[in-house]
Formats: C-alpha cells, sequence, structure tokens
C-alpha cells in the first residue's frame, strides 16, 4: 500500500516519510521509502528568449529556446519571463491526466509547445505559475521531477484494515503516541421525495448493502486536490464521481462504485448469486462467463457488476451520466476471494473484500463520497438505501495466566488492558481475565492468542527476556538413513567429486529419450522448467557442459537428489546419487595420471559404500547390462533383487544434444546412479586385531577369456578351501604368453587359522581352489 | 709388525685416493688397485699363509674387515654413477603428488552449520516429502483455500492431481511430525522448496528451508527469544539481533527475525538497505489451529521457525546473487572447500 506522506497528514502529524517507517516498523510493517522520481516524455530544460505581452489579453507570446529548435508558444501564466529557463513540453509531450501536447492556437495564435507549472505535472499545486528551475540546465535535458514523500508499506493478508490511508494512521497514532484526527462525516439529509428504486438482497455473500440514488449530478474533471491525490496513487484521474470513489477507497479502506442509474432499467438491484453460464463484460471490457455462487449485483435479473470485485462496463458513469446510484457494502471475504480468485482478478475493491472491510465505515464512506459529490458534481440526495445488518463481532476473553505462560512473562492486569485498547474495547477486566470486544475493523481478531500477539505488539518485543527452555526428551539428532547420506556424500567428497545442486524442475524437451510418463507441473515457471525431474542426468549434464565449456576438463562431480516418478497415476519420489566424471584421475601435473573411465567411477562407488555400515555386500552384487537413456555400455548392478548403482558413458548423440563439445574432452563422460537407500543393511561385527599372521600364497591360472570375476572369485570362496579369508586378484593378463581364448588371472590368497598354518596344510587348500576352478572353468595353473 | 703398518697405509691411502673420485671409470680403477684379483689388498691375503701361526689369524680377520670396508665404500660411491641417479637427487620443492579432494556445495555447508548449531541446543532432524497435498502444505497450517494468506505463496501445482503441489516451504513437515510424535518434541527440518517466482538476482524458483519446532507444555515467545537468539550469535557471532511483529498463518504471535547488518555492522548500507538490519527469519508460537490438526486433544504450547538458507549462505559469504548456487560453476564452488 502506498502512502503519500501529505495525505497522511490529514489524519495523524508525522514530520516525514521515515518517522513514517520507523514507528511502522514497531508495529510490525515493513515500509519502504519511495523516491520515485517522475520523468515525462517530452518535458526538457528550455529558455525563455523573448516574452512580448499580447495586447488585450492576459497571454504573453514567448520564443522558446529547447535546445533543438526556437518555438513559439503563447503563455498564460503571469511570472513568465524572459531569460528564465523553465520545464517546456515539446509538442507530442504526454502530460498525466492523458494531456497531449499539440501545435494549437490560443486566441488566434499559435502555439508550439507548453511551458509548464508544477500543477500541469502533477507534482505540486503550481500556485506561483509556470515552473522556473532554479539551476541552468544544458537546453534540451530531459527533466524528471521529485514526486510527494511517500512510502510503501507491506501489508500482510491478516490486515485488510491497514489498506487505507486513515488504517495506517491508526497504526502510527497508537505506535507513535500521536493523536489520531478521525475524519469528521456528517450524516446528510434526503432531498427528494421516493426514487422508485429498490434493493433486493439475495445473496448471502453480502450481508449489509447501503446505496443513495442523486440527480442531477454533473459529471467533470475532479478538482485539482481530487486529481492530484488520484494521481499519488499512481491512477490517471476521469471524473468527479469516480475520482471521489476511487479516492474514499485509498482513504477510509472502503470499497465504492458508482452506477449510471438511468441504465439501469428495472430499477431494481437485486444483490444474488449468479448461475452457471451467466455472462458479463466488466470495466475492463472483457467478457467472463461467470459459475454459481459468485456474488452479482443485477439490473433486475441482468448481472451489472461483479459484488465486490469489479463494476460492468454498460452501467459504469460516463459524461453524459446524471443519475448516480452510488454503493456501499459490507460482502463477505471469503466469497469475494473466490470471485476474484476464480476470475483472475485483483481489484483495489476484490483485495480489500476479500481481506474485510470495517463494517462501521460502510455508511460512513457513503456519506463522505455523497458529500464531496454534492460539493464537486453538486446534485440532489433522492433517496438512501439501507439492507441488511451490520455484521457484529464477539468479545475475547484474554486469561492474564496464559498471556504469561505464552510470552514469558508476566504483565500486571492494568498495563494488559492498557496494551490490548488498542485492539478493542475493554468491556470488564475481573482479576485474571480482561473481556475485549475488538474493533469493528479489526477483523484479524478472533482467537485469545491474537489478543497476546496484540499484547506483545503493544508492550514490544524488545520486553520479553531470553531464556532457554528445558529440553525434556533425549535428542537423537540425525536420523540414522540421513547420517548414511551423509557420510557417503562425504565419500565421494573424499575420491575428489563436488557437489552441486540443481533444480528439481527441468525442461521436458530435454528428455529425448523415452521416459516413462513425467509428471508435469501444471503452473510452471517456464517452459525450461516444465517438469518433475524424471531423472538427475539432465542437469548434471548442464552442470558438466556448463564447466567444460568453460575449459575446465576435470570434472567430478555429484548431486544427492530425488527423482519424480509417475507410475501410472501414482507419484512417487525417489532419492538418489547421482555424478558425472571426465577427465584425469589425478589432476594436471609432472606425475602420471590415468583418464576417468568406467572401473575408476565404480572404484569410487564401492570405496564409498564402505563407509556407512552397509559395506561388503556391494562386492558381491550382480551385474547386468541394460539400455540406459543417454547412455551406451551401461551396467546395472544388482543385490537381493535390488538396484543398487549404475555406470555408463554418455553417448555422443547425448553430448551432442547437450552441446558438450567432444573435442573438449579428455575422457569418456562416465554417469553414475547409485540408488543409496538399496543398500542392505549389514549388521557389522566388531572383534579385536587377529593374534595369529596371515599365510600368503600366490596362484596364478589360465583360464577361459568368458569367466569373469566376480565367478571366479565366487568360486574359490565356494570351493571348500580352509581358513581362506581374503583372495584379491593382483595381475590380469591377456597377450602373447597366453594362448588366444584365455586369460591369466593371479590371485593373492590370505589364509589365517587359529594358530600359524603350516606349508603342508595351505597347499592342501590351494589345490581344492584349482581343483574347483579346474572343474567350473577348465582351469590349469599357470607354469612361470 | 711390517705386515700391520702396511694395512694402515693401504687404508689411509684409500680413503686420501676416494676423496678424489669424480668418475665411474676412476672408481673402476681404484677397486681393480684395492680390491681387484691382483690388487693391494687381494695380494696381502695371499700372503697371510706364510705369516707367523701367531699373528696369522689376527691379521687375516683385520685384512678381510678392511676388504669389506672398502667393498662397501666403493659400492656407495657406485651408486652416483649408476644410470638414472642423477635425476633421483631429491628437489623437495617439487609439488607432491596430487590428490584431489572434492566439496560439498556452499548451501549443504551452511545447512550442515545450521543444523549442527540446532543440535547441540537438543533439535533432532526429520525430514519430509518434495511431493505435499495442499492439506499439509495449507489448510493444516490455518491457511484456507479461500483466504488471502494464499497468495503468499506461487505454488507451483502438479498436472494429473488435484490437490498435488512441489511444497511452498518445509512447515508441512510440522504436522507430519506432530501427527506422529507426542511432545515434548524439538525437531529441525532442512529441505528443498519451490515456488512459481521469477528468477533474479534474489529469487529462485528452488530454494532451502531450515524449519524448527519445539512444542512442551509451557513453551514461550522467550523460550524462542532464547533459542533463536542463540543461534544467531553462534552462527554469526556477535551481532545485533531484533524481534519484530510479523504475521504468518502458523503462528500466532507470529514474529520476524532481524540482524544486525554485517557489512556496516548496523550504520546503514546498501546490501541492508540503509536500515542496518537484515530479515534473516520468520518465527512465532504455534498457533493452536495447526496443533488441532496434528491430532493434539491436549493443550500444547511452542515455537516455530523457517529460514532461508540461500539467504543466510549470501550473509554467510557476503554474495550478491542466488542464481551463484543453481549454476554449480566449479571456479565458485571450490572456493567453499
Ligand atoms: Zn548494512
Amino acid at each position: 500500500m502506498l502512502i503519500p506522506v501529505k495525505w497522511l497528514r490529514d489524519f495523524v502529524d508525522v514530520s516525514g516519510a521515515s518517522e513514517v517507517k520507523d514507528i511502522l516498523l514497531k508495529a510490525g510493517f515493513e515500509a519502504e521509502l519511495v523516491f520515485s522520481k517522475e520523468k515525462f516524455n517530452g518535458v526538457v530544460a528550455a529558455q525563455v528568449l523573448k516574452a512580448a505581452p499580447i495586447p488585450g489579453t492576459h497571454l504573453k507570446s514567448c520564443l522558446v529556446s529547447d535546445g533543438k529548435e526556437l518555438c513559439s508558444v503563447i503563455c498564460g501564466a503571469p511570472n513568465v519571463d524572459k531569460g528564465q529557463f523553465v520545464a517546456f513540453a515539446r509538442v507530442g509531450a504526454e502530460l498525466p491526466g492523458g494531456i497531449k501536447i499539440s501545435k494549437r492556437k490560443i486566441q488566434g495564435n499559435v502555439s508550439c509547445g507548453m511551458i509548464v507549472s508544477e500543477k500541469e505535472l502533477g507534482v505540486g499545486d503550481g500556485a506561483s505559475g509556470i515552473m522556473v528551475l532554479k539551476e541552468e540546465l544544458p537546453l534540451g535535458t530531459p527533466l524528471t521531477f521529485q514526486k510527494d514523500e511517500m512510502v510503501e508499506v507491506e501489508i500482510t493478508p491478516d490486515r485488510g484494515d491497514c489498506l487505507s490511508i486513515l488504517g495506517i494512521a491508526r497504526e502510527i497514532s497508537f505506535f507513535g503516541g500521536k493523536e489520531l484526527k478521525n475524519p469528521i462525516i456528517e450524516n446528510i439529509a434526503e432531498e427528494g421525495a421516493h426514487s422508485g428504486f429498490r434493493v433486493e438482497r439475495v445473496s448471502g455473500s453480502c450481508p449489509f448493502y447501503t446505496g443513495c440514488l442523486i440527480e442531477g449530478v454533473k459529471i467533470a474533471p475532479s478538482p485539482d486536490w481530487i486529481k492530484n491525490r488520484i494521481l499519488s496513487m499512481g491512477l490517471n484521474p476521469q471524473n468527479n464521481v469516480v475520482d471521489i470513489t476511487n479516492m474514499i477507497l485509498f482513504e477510509l479502506g472502503q470499497p465504492l462504485h458508482a452506477f449510471d442509474a438511468d441504465k439501469i432499467k428495472s430499477g431494481i438491484i437485486r444483490i444474488s448469486d449468479a448461475v452457471d453460464g451467466e455472462k458479463i463484460t466488466l470495466l475492463d471490457a472483457k467478457e467472463r462467463a461467470l459459475k454459481e455462487g459468485l456474488c452479482l449485483i443485477r439490473d433486475g435479473d441482468r448481472p451489472i457488476a461483479l459484488g465486490g470485485v469489479m463494476g460492468g462496463a454498460e452501467t459504469g458513469v460516463s459524461n453524459t451520466t446524471s443519475r448516480v446510484f452510488l454503493e456501499s457494502a459490507y460482502f463477505e471475504p471469503g466469497a469475494i476471494y473466490r470471485s476474484a480468485r476464480y476470475l483472475g482478478i485483483n481489484s483495489p475493491s476484490s483485495m480489500r473484500f476479500s481481506r474485510g472491510v470495517d463494517p462501521l465505515m460502510v455508511k460512513k464512506a457513503l456519506m463522505r463520497a455523497v458529500t464531496l459529490i454534492k460539493e464537486t458534481a453538486s446534485g440532489l440526495v433522492k433517496e438512501f438505501f439501507h439492507e441488511g445488518r451490520v455484521p457484529g463481532k464477539q468479545p475475547i476473553t484474554v486469561r492474564r495466566e496464559y498471556v504469561r505462560s505464552l510470552l514469558g512473562v508476566d504483565i500486571p492486569s492494568d498495563a494488559l488492558a492498557n496494551a490490548l485498547a488498542f485492539a478493542g474495547d475493554v468491556q470488564s477486566t475481573d482479576g485474571g481475565t480482561i473481556k475485549i470486544l475488538p474493533y469493528s475493523w479489526r477483523n484479524d481478531l478472533s482467537i485469545e492468542e491474537d489478543m497476546v500477539e496484540e499484547a506483545v505488539r503493544s508492550i514490544g518485543y524488545d520486553s520479553i527476556p531470553p531464556k532457554y527452555p528445558a529440553l525434556r526428551r533425549m535428542p537423537y539428532g540425525l536420523p540414522d538413513p540421513v547420517r548414511d547420506r551423509e557420510k557417503l556424500m562425504s565419500a565421494f567428497v573424499a575420491s575428489g567429486f563436488s557437489e552441486v545442486i540443481t533444480p528439481d524442475m527441468i525442461s521436458e524437451s530435454r528428455l529425448f529419450q523415452n521416459f516413462p510418463e513425467v509428471i508435469k507441473i501444471k503452473n510452471p515457471v517456464s517452459a525450461d522448467m516444465g517438469v518433475a525431474r524424471p531423472t538427475l542426468f539432465v542437469n548434471l549434464a548442464d552442470v558438466a557442459r556448463h564447466n567444460i565449456s568453460r575449459g575446465i576438463t576435470d570434472v567430478r562431480i555429484f548431486e544427492g537428489g530425488s527423482v519424480f516418478k509417475n507410475d501410472s497415476g501414482k507419484y512417487t519420489e525417489e532419492e538418489m546419487i547421482a555424478g558425472m566424471a571426465t577427465g584425469l584421475v589425478a589432476p594436471l601435473s609432472h606425475y602420471k595420471s590415468e583418464p576417468v573411465d568406467f572401473f575408476y567411477v565404480k572404484g569410487v562407488i564401492e570405496g564409498a559404500a564402505e563407509s556407512p555400515p552397509v559395506g561388503a555386500a556391494m562386492r558381491m552384487s550382480v551385474s547386468e547390462r541394460i539400455n540406459a537413456p543417454f547412455l551406451e555400455n551401461a551396467v546395472l548392478f544388482k543385490e537381493g533383487g535390488k538396484q543398487l548403482f549404475m555406470i555408463g558413458e554418455v553417448t555422443d548423440k547425448a553430448l551432442n544434444s547437450f552441446d558438450i563439445k567432444k573435442d573438449f574432452l579428455t575422457s569418456p563422460i562416465i554417469y553414475f546412479e547409485f540408488y543409496f537407500k538399496n543398500l542392505p543393511a549389514v549388521a557389522k561385527k566388531y572383534s579385536a586385531p587377529p593374534m595369529v599372521p596371515a599365510s600368503m600364497r600366490d596362484l596364478s591360472i589360465l583360464i577361459k577369456e568368458d569367466a569373469s570375476f566376480a565367478d571366479v572369485e565366487k568360486k574359490i570362496f565356494e570351493s571348500g578351501a580352509l581358513n581362506l579369508e581374503k583372495a584379491v586378484l593382483i595381475d590380469l593378463y591377456r597377450g602373447a604368453q597366453v594362448e588366444e581364448g584365455k586369460k591369466s588371472m593371479s590371485f593373492r590368497l590370505f589364509f589365517r587359522g587359529k594358530e600359524t598354518l603350516i606349508h603342508s596344510d595351505i597347499d592342501a587348500q590351494l589345490a581344492r581352489i584349482l581343483k574347483a576352478l579346474a572343474d567350473a572353468f577348465g582351469a590349469e595353473l599357470r607354469k612361470k | 709388525m711390517h705386515i700391520d703398518a702396511e694395512i694402515s697405509r693401504i687404508r689411509k691411502n684409500f680413503f686420501e685416493t676416494i676423496k678424489d673420485i669424480k668418475t665411474a671409470e676412476q672408481l673402476t680403477n681404484v677397486r681393480v688397485v684395492y680390491i681387484g684379483r691382483k690388487g693391494k689388498v687381494s695380494r696381502l691375503l695371499r700372503e697371510v699363509h706364510g705369516l707367523p701361526a701367531d699373528i696369522k689369524p689376527r691379521v687375516g680377520k683385520e685384512l678381510n674387515l678392511l676388504k669389506n670396508e672398502i667393498e662397501k665404500n666403493i659400492m656407495d660411491i657406485s651408486l652416483r654413477f649408476t644410470p638414472g641417479a642423477k635425476e633421483e637427487a631429491i628437489d623437495e620443492t617439487l609439488p607432491g603428488r596430487p590428490f584431489s579432494v572434492g566439496g560439498r556445495h556452499p548451501l549443504s555447508i551452511i545447512r550442515n552449520k545450521i543444523v549442527e548449531i540446532f543440535f547441540s541446543m537438543g533439535f533432532s532432524l526429520v525430514e519430509g516429502p518434495l511431493m505435499e497435498d495442499d492439506w499439509h502444505n495449507f489448510t493444516a497450517l490455518n491457511v484456507p483455500e479461500f483466504h488471502p494468506s494464499r497468495d503468499m505463496h506461487d505454488t507451483l501445482y502438479l498436472e494429473g492431481k488435484d490437490n498435488i503441489l512441489l511444497r511452498t516451504h518445509t512447515s508441512p513437515v510440522q504436522v507430519r511430525v506432530m501427527k506422529h510424535n507426542k511432545p515434548p518434541l524439538a525437531v529441525i527440518v532442512p529441505g528443498k522448496c519451490f515456488r512459481n517466482d521469477a528468477i533474479d538476482a534474489s529469487h529462485f524458483p528452488v530454494f532451502h528451508q531450515v524449519e524448527g519446532l519445539w512444542v512442551d507444555k509451557d513453551i514461550s515467545l522467550a523460550d524462542l527469544k532464547g533459542v533463536l537468539s542463540a543461534f544467531v550469535h553462534r552462527l554469526f557471532g556477535n551481532v545485533k539481533v531484533r524481534f519484530r511483529p510479523s504475521y504468518f498463518p502458523f503462528t500466532e504471535p507470529s514474529v520476524e527475525l532481524d540482524m544486525g547488518c554485517p557489512v556496516c555492522g548496523g550504520s546503514g548500507c546498501s546490501t541492508c538497505g540503509h536500515g542496518g538490519f537484515m530479515e534473516i527469519m520468520g518465527a512465532g508460537m504455534v498457533h493452536p489451529e495447526v496443533f488441532r490438526n496434528s491430532g493434539y486433544e491436549e493443550k500444547y504450547q511452542g515455537f516455530a521457525f523457517g529460514m532461508g538458507i540461500e539467504r543466510i549462505a549470501m550473509i554467510y559469504y557476503g554474495l550478491a546473487d542466488i542464481r551463484d548456487f543453481y549454476n554449480n560453476d566449479l571456479r565458485f564452488l571450490e572456493q567453499f572447500k
């Protein structure tokens, strides 16, 4: 809500915008000073070179230089004089209120442009005539003008009562200790006979409706003081009647609507709800289809306004209007919010009604409007209308003990009653309790806690002493799954990966490969964020591209995040860690480094999984080649039927589509997904270090190429060899010394028994292993 | 005695000679001259046979010791001349074998700092779903469907479901926690949130919050002030803390917490909008409607608070553009290691 300080002074004395801001902050409103400078197109600094009186008129014929050309201008201001630097509106300039400057004749003399006053620019009252510039600006400089001091106040949705100058003045009066100058509004008597008009109130959304029929109204531009107020609120002045209704909306917070009464043909104003299929064209000239339940104002049956939201186009006040029906009503907040939201309209009226207006202001605002209309547009007050009842409020009981308990500080009864006097009428104070009736404008106060807030707002938050509560429950800190995730992430960091965080919404067009039904966002920020991501690949590829294109060739990144899945209508989210790596394993240096590849990434994942207490099951996982989007040579690793992790190489096609230049890469880009939530829970057992040393033996075998490491390793342990603790593959060889179709594998085997093992016994175990491998894979001992 | 003098002369000469050795050839010559087949020591060893029996063992032993000593010295010197030995001369100023460690994202670092401070005060951590239903996100938090407080958040709704959305704050987790736990409880809820905000230097459609909740029989606003002031002081040091009234539908009374601007120290600068303070979180006493919606029948009291991790991180690190967090430029991220 924009508050012009000058206007505010009608209700409360303030020194200036800064004081307003400071007081409002105490009251709980964030406010900002508005240093808005108005700039008008085509208004420039110019110099008056000649100013000669035109005989027989009060006008002067002037010659003005605007730096571009010399213009003859007819000026009526008494203070214009030769040599002055002035604000000059060139032909084509547009002034507030829609005035366009054109070449025109004034009493027979051609005038090309206008020497303007503050008043014409809407930046001052212009009592002294044209604006004489204090400094000699270069001719032709576009001019800016400081508007009145303004404060922009952020009003939270509970405080509809502060969407007015009066409402803000009330807060300033209380929190600044200043007197409130309440507007003096007098009742006006009806001056005519019965008008023949009738108001019928059917809708439950309008408990209270008032109106006034005024005849013989002369529609004209508003007087300057009203115009300036309308301009200061950022609106364009229209005519006296409409400007008055708008001004009162800002001033008192009560929206009013003026109908052209001659266009209400039936003579019956009916307030009733819409039925499906009805239509109305509103003041913004757009036709809108209505739905059942929206509150309408009708001319008989014909909808002429959307109650509390906006008037209709057909029945608005125009230059030819002479009979005005003025409406001032109280609409149910929820109903108006529903109407406004349904139609997507956020009008100054709907904003106030949907937050609740002051029901006791409804009639006062009408009186103020009628008074002003009579003053500025004359007219005869024919008849007042009054339907329904002003909604009342319930008193709230405030217990001093509860205030103490909630605030942590005791406030004596008297002080509490004083503090609360700002929120309502204190009806009774009875020892420990205070009964208080909230003021009619305070729609935000309905429960005891609301009053506690008013109390603390009133005494100030600084008067609450800070305390430390006693914790009466044993904290557990991090839940285990979160601890595991954090440990995994730390392990990736230790392996050289940087964590990235990316948006969960991505562009559907980036998913060029088949993703089963994605979850779309109904109202996306942009098409780039149109779907909830079904994969982390897209964002990671974007991050990779961002960095690679900036010359960073070693990229190792990971993200812990959720992917969103639509399993035939069932929406799920699944947490995982995904990552990408390319470049050299060790940073650039004179030492030797390896390019990133599949096994590097596999090692990192295996290493990471060792750190949480889930461990070794990883090594026993089974692998399966899969077709994965964006990837080739992708392998999925599973354990106990559950997916553990997936690794693949980003295809050239995907590189292309993500605009990653292959020339920049020093290794393939390896992508992985780690479904860490599926890691089996392993109850780890701990023991003292072994007392007996391990015995090591190396076993080199020749074996068929198609025997996988995992199968061979498994077979070694299933061979029945006793005391075998560990088998590590230490060499893998294919080539000249090994026959075609075979490979050489060397394992270092670690045996450990309860006592030191003897050679012959270990030899027996070796023989067992070799036999098992020979039976299963035709393996034979490799001769050195 | 002649032979003893001879031995000590050979030893002395040997050590004189090796001082001047510069090349492998010189070393080879020395070897030949002293312990070669016809060398000085070998010659004397051959002469031992003819020595008197009383000194024979002693001299033999001494000669063998001398031979070993010469051999060892020649071996040590020869290391200087073996191929590649020159490069192995240690230049200890060379960089160590590079080992790169990655880093957590600055938002995670700040989140963990925040969470750790609250852990130290006894809070425990809870997480909740990103896809939330309308009821938990709004209605249960005293934001009815047709109320202007709905307009405080620009919500992203999901297609194909009437009331499923991407959570606009972490507050729905309050209700989820209370539905399954009776007080006393003190929880902290970090997580991602989403709003339909246009992107600029201080807005991004994705952001992170940390929510907190402490509920018991008689938790008060004074407790809120104590806990949150302590938090700010732990994270930012000795800064001013200011509480002022505010409005959130799910708290009553509601407060906004400001801290003294760390840039200007409170005198006012462009970072703090010349006010000397920066808004860092919203808080308040849990609204009775929220307790009711969480299924609490008994009377409880407590406070809740929520802060934006991005905002805290920007103040903490002195950054000006929220988008930097989501560009993930490694040159930016590496600073936070
Ligand atoms: Zn500052």
